[in-house]
């Protein structure tokens, strides 16, 4: 993968890619696991070379590329460079978020409607869990240390809209009293707000979500400030290149 | 490093960007406090005169960064959670509970006690639902968790054959 790199790298210096912006923009392209993003200027060359060094790199590795599962995403492009790429990219153009490493990907907030797939994800757990024959303190564990920790790598990079925070808490709170996804007041012995806090402040030491959110987020900051060589340190201040888009290819 | 918001308030505005090299050099700091001095700002240089007396700058030194709630100085999300409770009233009894080896669903049980919620007759009552009201093992006093714990007849014997 390291090579497909150098290639795109190559292909940008010796000026056959234009540049993204005007700002010295780079980052063309970005490899982590199994996902590739691939950031182009929607103009017919640019598509025709980038698909010509993705043939090389599949026909020297094997590593061809599924252009049927790929999708392309515009960003800020007009309704002329649509066109280019429909006609250029045998790929199917999806609108954000798209999933990247597991992540949502979006320009703006997520709205709750477009996290609600995180939320199902949570919620089709539970009835796996033989949750009428457990105490309620072996719920507690599976709240603790299941359920809430689904949800840190999300958090760790967006963050998630109030109204999803709560949707998690009602799931976890439910769990934890009746064992089902949806109790009511009757069933909670003790108010959430202090059942989520550490036990040594009288709560049974389940995270509460927003608190949490901001403690993994914070990390970032100081990443920015231990590392500032590495590419998160731009993460915050980064902005989308106007009339750009991304090509996702799902290996 | 304490708190010296008096004598902060003295310092011009725009002396307060300056680095710290810049600021302990030739004792530039001190010039920097301007007007009348109150009482409070004279305690508080005298404060930070001792505090930089012993300071000296190693300029061969690269500077780093330091988290200062956590021992290692690295930062942790747990660290920072916690951080988020700083102030918060403590809950006495949460090494007693959850600190001993009785099992889950016991201290689970103890914590519900501590926090009153279990479902005894005096606030079964509260709610309007009636049940016998007299404690089912001595049926001498009301039922309430405290009763039934500590302070029943039988409880204490109980208590007293285990102890014992």
């Amino acid at each position: 993968m390291d090579v497909l790199c150098h290639l795109i790298r190559k292909a940008s210096e010796e000026q056959l890619l234009q540049p993204l912006a005007r700002r010295a923009l780079q980052h063309m392209i970005s490899l982590y696991a199994d996902d590739v993003v691939l950031f182009l200027r929607p103009t017919a060359d640019d598509i025709g070379i980038t698909l010509d060094i993705l043939q090389l790199f599949g026909n020297a590795s094997g590593l061809t590329t599924n252009l049927q599962k790929s999708s392309v995403l515009p960003i800020q492009c007009n309704d002329f460079d649509i066109a280019t790429l429909q006609e250029s990219l045998p790929c199917q153009i999806a609108e954000f978020p798209c999933k990247y490493l597991g992540v949502p990907l979006s320009p703006h907030k997520l709205t709750k409607a477009q996290a609600q797939p995180i939320v199902e994800k949570i919620v089709d757990r539970l009835p796996s869990w033989k949750a009428e024959l457990l105490t309620k303190a072996g719920r507690g564990i599976l709240v603790k240390y299941v359920l809430t920790s689904m949800v840190i790598y999300i958090m760790l990079a967006l963050e998630l809209p109030p109204g999803v925070l709560k949707a998690f808490d009602n799931i976890r709170r439910s769990f934890l009293w009746k064992g089902r996804k949806d109790a009511r007041g009757g069933y909670c012995l003790l108010a959430w707000p202090k059942v989520r806090r550490p036990v040594f402040l009288g709560g049974l030491g389940i995270s509460d979500l927003q608190n949490l959110g901001w403690s993994l987020k914070l990390r970032w900051l100081w990443l920015q400030k231990i590392e500032p060589r590495k590419a998160w340190a731009f993460f915050p201040q980064s902005s989308s290149a106007p009339g750009s888009c991304i090509l996702c290819i799902g290996c | 490093m304490p708190h010296l918001p008096h004598l902060y308030g003295a310092i011009a505005t725009r002396a307060r960007k300056r680095t710290v090299y810049a600021a302990i050099t030739g004792g530039q700091w001190i010039s920097d406090i301007k007007g009348a001095l109150s009482l409070q700002v004279l305690i508080e240089y005298l404060q930070l005169w001792e505090l930089l007396s012993n300071v000296e700058l190693q300029p061969e030194l690269e500077d780093v960064h330091v988290w200062k709630f956590t021992n290692s100085g690295v930062y942790s999300t747990k660290s920072a959670y916690e951080v988020l409770f700083i102030g918060a009233i403590q809950f006495d009894p949460w090494e007693r509970i959850w600190k001993s080896w009785a099992p889950g669903k016991c201290k689970f049980f103890l914590w519900l006690v501590a926090h009153n919620r279990c479902w005894t007759t005096d606030r079964l009552a509260k709610r309007g639902l009636n049940n016998p009201s007299k404690c089912p093992l001595c049926d001498q006093v009301d039922e309430t968790i405290d009763h039934l714990l500590v302070s029943c007849v039988f409880t204490r014997q109980f208590w007293f054959n285990m102890l014992q």
